[in-house]
């Protein structure tokens, strides 16, 4: 089991520790795992033996690097690695949403120590995991995140000087949550407003209401307008006497069951004006040819069913997927679904029934492999290298058609063609222009990275049939023409003709002054890192379109008490995945 | 409604806020200062700046009774904080604790489950035996409780009380109460409970008989199964992989009614999924039936691998297991198992362990595709991984065991050899030797091979591994007739005999005297010589005097050659294998920190190491707190104590006066440590000798802080 939780900064020095088993000591371990701890060391270090205090023999470490965190777990030998590790990698998206950021940083983890003590708390209880669902747990933990909004509140602050933070601080945390308030207030009004329809059910929806009182009145307040009738009104639903202390036990009683009720993703009580459901059936595909010796080397379908749940009450779903009627292997077997689908109705082989939790979650994500001489979506047809060298040009050819129902049509399609290498091997004279030509859509050069971009935007599906063809062309360097214009002007009075636009070979020697240098010194070790310089990307939209042929064949929305009229909504798309490329 | 002017008033006294003063007392005064306002606000926040102090590593026990006092609060959300805080501390001031006691029985019985709830779990926690017993009635309470959340606490509680006071808690009977929580009707409670029970069971076997529970219970967890968290199910399905079902018909049923959570988000849900099936796949008829579940398991193995790569670690040592047990499971998935350019080194090593454990040794075309792959992984930079890969290639091309074939590996060797750095030459030379050894008969390959290793100019400075030098050595042995220069690397070699380790020198022994015809007089006898001196390895130094007094009998060249000319025996394998019966162990164990290292957990080993962890946890407890005693005595300033690193050794070194103590406990603990394994008795006796020695302690300290004590029950 877990004895202690550590979150480490990148110098693996503790920002936070939990002992939650009630060990005498949380520094000392960590100062071990300081030392036996080297980069690339694998997730499960053992403690070692000889040089360890004794009592912590029996213990390894496991940890997780996360951003610029270490995530540790000082785990005794009866311990479950899969689940530590996997506890370690909710906890981490865990914190994540709660501070609603994309990366963790150590800041966010000092500033908000005590809500990361709870959340720890509540996670896990002696090295019993009990709950890492946010969106059961925001229900109860509701300490305020501080985390850093604009940039002169944080100088304010720092100028405030060490003493004085503190109070800065608190301060900075109501500015902080307001925006947050603001926005979660609206939905949260909106419940409110059932809640006055149904005094009913009043009881049930304590927990909620009571925050959103709570809140709102502190806005009052704040405006200087309580004693509003508003005010007053909900102060009576809450059950006569209004007191702070009755709050606290109100509070949260009811949340307690639903993490321990059968269906412990979704609380009581949600109301929506609007009854709707949305079902995205998103297709990612993996591609990866060879395009010198056209070999495919990936050709899978990722695929997710992505769900967005505004319904009251407690609905259960029924969607049926064509894959499952049809007993599809493939799908069957590396379909993963969320924890609210009931695993027995798959078995049966009709539909899948559900409660779905509430907002977005993932119903369900499968991975297809796809016979290699299967057609891909889009395809490279045609890509040519055309040199004149008599002229001094070089023109790259390259065609695109299509594979897929001739009824859509792409909302999105890019070609990146990687020039790199096309820039160490050939002597190009960027003052001249670039001259293209495209059936569709206009081609960019994007002279950072060394890449064309095409964009095509709209093209229509279909059997190959549909092709678009481009055509660029590079004017190569004349060392005799240079010469001769050289000469030129040295010679004749007139001032140099003037250029006008940008001056693309100034800036690619600019950019690539430098690195151009490096290269040389340090022969490209990795070779795959040199293949990701020749890589033809593709990136695209599809609506209404999926390259498995998956269908949602009916979605029915039943809540037996409330009865209400529901929108499901169904929309289908295939996308490029990171990875949809040729290597040329 | 309530008045306004009331809830006025009650506003503002709650929202005012005084700024803490800039004192050049300290930031510990200021603190103080904040605790015992008047304004609740600000104390509210005085015990927050507390307790971020508290998480920053700063030492602020000197404020806990400041801090006790706003234990009696209303507010939820700082009854938290003080919570958090003696919860840390409590150790620390033993003789206080009985203050929070009062608190912690009546927020017991609080009407709110969550406090409840806090109050529960606090104090389980707390390694205070004034404390652990007035747990009683609230644990009982606890256990009764009809709020579900409250329970699925309060069977935690329990285990925790076990593991810091055995002998309280069996006293207290609450093991029963914990065993009849698995008959709960909520699942996360029965959930709770057989993790507690396991605890409970790892601690000391004899205190619950956790097997025959599983075996009464079984209906009612495959029940819960399907209700509870995801967390909760891992629990469940550990508890179902201990059982061990009656007859075919009813694994059958357990195989049937857990498959479905091979499809489940969690890894470790389907992880412990196949652990369940994978015991009591045994039992059922075989058939078609297995086939299928396979296919099952396959693919919930393939799912595995679209994990976060620590996760992917994990995995990837447990295919290991199991593909040891059912070879032919993932046969068809060689690609899932190529190595992508962005998995961190951990996992790119343990997928080429898989690859070569998972190729089809009959499909010509799978295992030219592995060796392809494995070439140009070869061509990486981490010398970790290349090393790894082309010892792998060895092994691909002595499990394909076609000459052919294993021309193709060599073929591939040389061409790394010629454009590599000096860094893979050790594993060249021993991917080759193997390679040799499995086909021993082949003589151009053997030319060839020798032609490449005698063109190395200096192999004693080249080869840094100990194997590879002597895998060097034992082919000059075998074919001198390939090496042109043989005398001077023998000499070479010779030369540096004594520096080199034990594998070199064993086979130098073995190759010079083979050899001793051929090469120069003086050679064999410095090597004898050296060996016999110079070493301190018993083994050669044994070894050469056997030899030599072979060698120095009359008519020793026939017994010589008789000695030396034994062939190594063909390898046919060097993809190394686990025996059967450990092999069983870590099935039965998959998913635990035995899987990972491959090291099946001895039962008793086990309990025995987590029995030590108490005592000792007692033992470090106490010093510590005394020290800290101690050290407070002394300066009742406000001054910070760092006492970060409290190591036994610091302690006795600054306390003089203590060295008696310190060290009767030490003594005591010694002993303790070393009679355990042998008697049972004695860690009850230690026990007990430690508690008197912490009575003693509390009689003396109680002096120096009596006066504080009788302060703070003035104030309740």
């Amino acid at each position: 089991m877990s004895s202690i939780l550590y979150i480490l900064n990148e110098n693996l020095e503790p920002l936070i520790s939990r002992n939650i088993r009630a060990l005498p000591s949380t520094d000392l371990p960590i100062a071990q795992f300081k030392k036996l701890y080297h980069p690339g060391s694998p997730p499960v270090i053992r403690g070692n033996h000889d040089t360890f205090e004794y009592m912590y023999q029996g213990f390894s470490y496991v940890y997780i690097r996360r951003d610029s965190l270490f995530f540790v777990s000082l785990v005794d030998n009866t311990v479950d690695i899969m689940e530590t590790l996997h506890y370690l990698e909710q906890f981490y998206l865990l914190l994540k949403n709660y501070f609603t950021v994309k990366v963790l940083d150590k800041n966010l983890i000092l500033d908000n120590p005590i809500l990361v003590m709870e959340l720890l708390d509540e996670s896990i209880d002696f090295g019993f995991i009990q709950v890492t669902d946010a969106g059961l747990i925001k229900d109860y933990i509701r300490v305020k995140t501080n985390v850093p909004e604009i940039d002169e509140k944080n100088k304010r602050l720092q100028l405030g000087g060490v003493k004085n933070q503190s109070e800065f601080d608190d301060e900075d945390d109501m500015f902080g949550s307001e925006s947050d308030e603001g926005r979660k207030k609206v939905q949260k009004q909106r419940r409110k407003l059932k809640h006055r329809h149904k005094s009913t059910t009043k009881r049930e929806l304590g927990h909620l209401t009571k925050k959103v009182v709570q809140t709102w009145k502190r806005d009052q307040k704040k405006k200087g307008t309580f004693g509003n009738n508003d005010n007053d009104h909900d102060g009576h639903i809450e059950g006569g006497d209004n007191d702070d202390e009755l709050d606290d036990t109100f509070m949260n009683s009811d949340i307690a069951k639903t993490t321990v009720m059968a269906i412990s993703w979704r609380t009581k009580g949600i109301h929506y004006a609007k009854n709707e459901f949305y079902l995205d059936v998103v297709e990612k595909i993996e591609y990866y040819m060879d395009y010198d010796s056209q070999t495919v080397r990936k050709n899978t379908i990722h695929g997710q069913i992505v769900c967005k749940s505004f319904l009251s009450g407690m609905p259960e779903l029924h969607v049926s997927i064509n894959k499952i009627l049809n007993k599809d292997k493939q799908f069957l077997s590396s379909c993963k679904f969320h924890q609210c689908v009931s695993l027995e109705s798959i078995e049966e082989g009709k539909e899948i029934t559900f409660i779905p939790p509430d907002g977005d979650f993932i119903l369900c994500s499968y991975e297809l492999k796809r016979h290699v001489r299967d057609q891909p979506i889009i395809k490279l047809n045609k890509f040519e290298l055309k040199q004149k060298l008599n002229k001094f040009k070089l023109q790259i050819h390259c065609s695109v058609e299509s594979h897929f129902k001739p009824t859509n049509v792409t909302s999105k399609l890019n070609l990146q063609i990687p020039l790199k290498q096309l820039f160490q091997k050939y002597q190009i004279d960027l003052s001249k222009n670039i001259k293209s030509k495209c059936d569709e859509g206009k081609v960019l050069f994007n002279v950072s990275d060394d890449f064309l971009l095409w964009e095509i935007g709209a093209m229509k599906g279909g059997h190959g049939e549909n092709q678009l063809s481009m055509v660029v062309e590079f004017a190569l360097f004349n060392q005799e023409e240079y010469d001769r214009k050289q000469e030129e002007l040295r010679t004749s009075m007139n001032p140099p003709p003037l250029v006008e636009g940008i001056k693309l070979e100034e800036i690619y020697q600019q950019i690539h002054g430098d690195d151009h240098d490096v290269t040389k010194e340090t022969p490209a070790q990795d070779k795959r890192e040199l293949e990701k310089t020749q890589l033809l990307h593709i990136n695209f939209e599809i609506p209404y379109s999926t390259l498995s042929g998956i269908n949602i064949e009916y979605l029915k929305i039943e809540e037996p008490q409330l009865q209400y009229q529901s929108f499901p909504w169904v929309r289908y798309k295939a996308i490029n995945d990171e990875e949809y490329a040729y290597a040329i | 409604m309530a008045p306004l002017d009331k809830k006025i008033k009650k506003f503002l006294k709650n929202s005012i806020r005084v700024a803490p003063k800039i004192s050049d007392k300290g930031e510990l005064a200021e603190l103080r200062t904040g605790l015992v306002s008047q304004y609740p606000q600000t104390r509210k926040d005085a015990i927050k700046q507390t307790i971020k102090q508290m998480t920053l590593g700063k030492d602020v026990s000197t404020l806990f009774p400041d801090v006790l006092k706003n234990i009696a609060t209303n507010d939820i959300e700082q009854k938290k904080l003080v919570y958090l805080y003696v919860m840390n501390y409590a150790e620390i001031h033993p003789e206080l604790c009985i203050l929070v006691v009062n608190t912690f029985v009546t927020d017991a019985q609080d009407p709110n489950p969550l406090i409840r709830c806090m109050a529960i779990r606090t104090m389980s926690m707390i390694r205070v035996d004034k404390i652990l017993e007035y747990i009683e009635t609230p644990l009982r309470k606890t256990l009764q409780d009809d709020n579900p959340y409250v329970r699925k606490t309060a069977v935690i509680c329990v285990a925790k009380l076990f593991q810091l006071n055995k002998e309280l808690c069996i006293e207290l009977g609450v093991l029963e109460d914990l065993s009849n929580a698995l008959g709960d009707e909520n699942p996360m409670v029965i959930a709770n409970a057989i993790a507690s029970l396991a605890e409970i069971y790892n601690l000391d076997e004899s205190a619950v008989p956790l097997p025959t529970l599983i075996q009464s219970h079984v209906d009612q967890f495959l029940n819960a199964l399907n209700e509870c968290t995801e967390w909760a199910r891992v629990t469940i399905l550990t508890a179902l992989s201990e059982y061990r079902a009656a007859d075919s018909l009813e694994a059958q049923n357990i195989i049937d009614r857990v498959t479905a959570h091979l499809q489940h988000v969690n890894p470790a849900v389907v992880l412990a999924t196949i652990k369940v099936i994978i015991k009591n796949l045994g039992i059922i008829d075989g058939g078609q039936k297995s086939d299928l579940i396979m296919k099952k398991i396959s693919s919930a193995l393939i799912s595995l691998m679209s994990t976060p790569p620590e996760l992917q670690y994990v995995a990837l040592k447990n295919i290991r297991i199991i593909l040891e047990k059912y070879p032919e499971i993932l046969t068809k998935e060689l690609r899932i198992f190529y190595i992508k350019f962005n998995d961190p080194l951990y996992v790119k090593l343990e997928k080429v362990e898989i690859l070569i454990r998972l190729v089809d040794p009959s499909n010509l075309k799978q295992c030219t595709l592995l060796l392809n792959e494995l070439k140009e992984y070869s061509m990486e930079f981490d010398p970790e991984f290349v090393s790894r890969c082309i010892l792998g290639l060895s092994q691909l091309g002595i499990k394909y065991s076609d000459e052919r074939f294993i021309q193709k590996v060599l073929d591939i060797l040389v061409e790394l050899l010629e454009s590599g750095q000096d860094s893979i030459k050790d594993d060249c030379c021993i991917a080759m030797c193997n390679l040799l050894r499995h086909c021993p008969t082949n003589a151009s390959m053997s030319k060839n091979i020798c032609s490449i290793l005698n063109s190395w100019v200096s192999p004693v400075t080249l080869l840094q591994q100990d194997t590879a030098k002597c895998n060097y050595i034992w082919l000059m042995g075998e074919y001198p007739q390939y090496f042109s220069t043989l005398n001077d690397k023998i000499d070479e070699f010779v030369e540096n005999f004594s520096a080199e380790s034990t594998l070199t020198q064993t086979s130098l022994l073995i190759t010079v005297v083979k050899l001793h015809n051929s090469l120069k007089g003086s050679v064999l006898q410095t090597v004898l010589e050296a060996a016999t001196h110079e070493t301190s390895e018993i083994d050669v130094r044994d070894m050469a005097m056997i030899y030599w007094r072979c060698l120095s009998i009359d008519d020793s060249s026939a017994l010589v050659s008789q000695l030396c000319n034994l062939h190594a025996p063909v390898i046919n394998s060097t993809i190394d294998s686990f025996t059967p019966e450990v092999l069983e162990k870590l099935l039965s164990q998959l998913g635990t920190i035995s899987s990972v290292y491959f090291k099946p957990m001895d039962d008793s080993m086990r309990k025995q190491l987590q029995h030590q962890n108490v005592i000792k946890g007692k033992h470090f407890d106490e010093l510590q707190s005394l020290a800290k005693n101690e050290l407070e005595s002394k300066n009742n300033d406000d001054i910070l104590l760092d006492f970060d690193s409290e190591s036994v050794n610091q302690n006795t070194s600054a306390q003089t006066q203590n060295n008696n103590l310190l060290s009767d406990l030490d003594d005591l603990f010694d002993f303790g440590a070393t009679a355990t394994p042998n008697n049972n008795s004695t860690p009850g006796t230690v026990t007990e000798g430690m508690k008197n020695l912490s009575l003693n302690n509390d009689a003396s300290k109680s002096n120096t802080t009596s006066s504080n004590t009788e302060d703070l029950l003035n104030l309740f």
